[in-house]
């Protein structure tokens, strides 16, 4: 009994020094609401696998379900207090839920969010520090949402198949995709892009030489150069446009964070649109979560 | 160098896949007769484990293995989270529904009996075709119909020669299968070089041998 609560007490004080983390670094915590409604979470995540989702219903059967992002549940929250042009930052300890066959899944995830303009670079470095351990190898991988969606628009691939290429592309099907695209009869130029698409990869050097012609407007031009500096300034990441993330809410920067011995990503973030304020504008948002039994199992060792 | 730890599934795709590994300089530790079930090729740090075709995707998203060859029957049937990195075009085969000779599969008054092993993709298929009753079976999965334990089955066909044996025949295509070479998530970001060129050499005997296949 006294070595379980000697690691739950250990448990304990890792998980604080997240919290700890968090409010040094100016982030105030809040805690997320449990419920989600299903009409509208699904219309704004088309991707997500609905048979992973935990369904309950209220007592006038209007169906809702246990979050299965918390981001999502925190931006409905702050919309109603959010004061123009402020920065809210935000962050929390919580659970999202999941099922799998025939059981539930509670995961807990330490998350922040900076709402309303916050800097790329700084929640990076954040997301870098949380990772670091100097026993353990940790790698970041960038890209950028609108990058990519720019790579499938030039695949001209008619849009009822875009989930499908979406898929594809997660999973690095290449042979899934290029047998889709011959289908298809797309152009010759497609099939090329197809053939680069999974080879961009790397240091940004090397990804800028695969890329360059297929960076077709200033404003994607820019925002591949944008992931130089961040790459640059951000320990042991690389680049992979290829990246998709579950969420289709991320609109730019999109990051993921492994651990070597773990074997699925620990950390997942961006920026995203958090909502439009009362004069119809945008508000911006970058944050990421982290798998909290991810990250205590690595410490734990 | 860091070790890279290959899944390959035994039976057909183990066979075929040998006479690959052999063809592009790899696998020299292997021997196929042992009933050893891992071998180690220390000069180019590649560990062989061998498995159940069914446990191929597990261990590779469990992250035990960084690498596995496996059907795409297996990998669509588990729906693991993973990479799908290469189709090697070799132990090609497909999924049917098949059932006696003029066996009316859509019926929307009725409900399908299918006897299958594979369930999820059966379910997949005829979701938003027709109501069905899936009936798992391990294995002999041609008998059901004959014996009245369902109207038709979904299975891999290859020839089709186990069918027609049993008086069945192929009623509807589903999806072609051919053996995969899958990664581990989190193995491609740390071991992306090793995978990366194992990956690559198995493409370019692909790529020569599509035409002129010796080992399909």
């Amino acid at each position: 009994m006294r070595g379980i609560l000697e690691n739950s007490l250990r448990r304990y004080e890792l998980k604080k020094q997240l919290d700890t983390f968090a409010l040094e670094n100016g982030f105030l915590p809040i805690t997320p609401d449990l419920f989600e409604q299903y009409e509208q979470f699904s219309e704004s995540n088309k991707n997500l696998q609905k048979d992973e989702l935990v369904i309950v219903m209220n007592g006038r059967q209007q169906v809702y379900f246990l979050r299965p992002d918390i981001t999502s549940a925190i931006m409905r929250q702050v919309k109603n207090y959010y004061e123009k042009d402020s920065i809210v930052k935000l962050f929390y300890q919580s659970s999202v839920y999941r099922s799998d066959d025939y059981k539930i899944l509670e995961i807990p995830q330490f998350g922040v969010e900076s709402i309303g303009g916050g800097s790329e670079t700084e929640i990076l470095n954040l997301a870098s520090m949380v990772l670091s351990n100097k026993e353990i190898p940790y790698i970041i991988e960038l890209s950028n949402s609108h990058i990519l969606n720019s790579l499938i628009a030039q695949l001209e691939i008619p849009e009822v198949y875009i989930n499908q290429v979406k898929t594809l592309i997660a999973s690095k099907n290449h042979d899934g995709l290029l047998s889709l695209g011959k289908k298809l009869e797309v152009h010759d130029n497609s099939l090329n892009l197809i053939n680069v698409l999974f080879n961009l990869r790397g240091m940004y050097r090397d990804v800028l030489s695969k890329i360059e012609p297929f960076l077709i407007n200033e404003k994607i031009r820019k925002e591949f150069n944008s992931l130089e500096k961040l790459q640059s300034s951000i320990p042991n990441s690389i680049i992979d446009l290829t990246m998709v993330n579950n969420f289709e809410y991320y609109d730019g920067l999109i990051f993921k964070g492994y651990y070597s011995n773990l074997p699925n990503e620990v950390l997942s973030g961006g920026c995203y649109t958090a909502f439009y304020d009362e004069s119809n504008e945008k508000v911006n948002a970058v944050g990421f979560s982290l798998d909290i039994e991810g990250w205590l199992k690595e410490r734990e060792v | 160098m860091e070790m890279l730890t290959i899944a390959i599934a035994k039976g057909r795709i183990e066979k075929d896949l040998l006479c690959i590994l052999k063809e592009i300089g790899l696998g020299a530790s292997i021997d196929p007769k042992s009933r050893k079930l891992v071998f180690i090729d220390s000069d180019v740090q590649i560990k062989y484990i061998f498995v159940k075709p069914v446990d191929v995707v597990t261990y590779v998203e469990k992250g035990v293995a960084d690498i596995g060859v496996v059907g795409k029957d297996v990998i669509v049937e588990q729906e693991g989270n993973i990479y799908e990195l290469l189709d090697l075009n070799i132990a090609k085969c497909h999924f049917a529904v098949a059932g006696p000779p003029l066996t009316q599969i859509y019926n929307p008054n009725k409900r399908l009996r299918v006897a299958t092993k594979y369930v999820n993709i059966a379910n997949k298929f005829f979701e938003d075709r027709q109501q069905i009753e899936t009936i798992f079976l391990n294995g002999s999965v041609e008998l059901a119909p004959l014996i009245g334990l369902s109207d038709v089955i979904v299975d891999l066909v290859e020839t089709g020669n186990t069918l027609r044996a049993n008086g069945l025949e192929e009623l509807e295509f589903i999806l072609e299968s051919s053996a995969r070479v899958v990664s581990n998530r989190v193995s491609y970001q740390f071991k992306f070089e090793e995978i990366n060129k194992f990956v690559e050499a198995l493409r370019e005997w692909r790529n020569n041998n599509d035409q002129n296949p010796t080992a399909k």
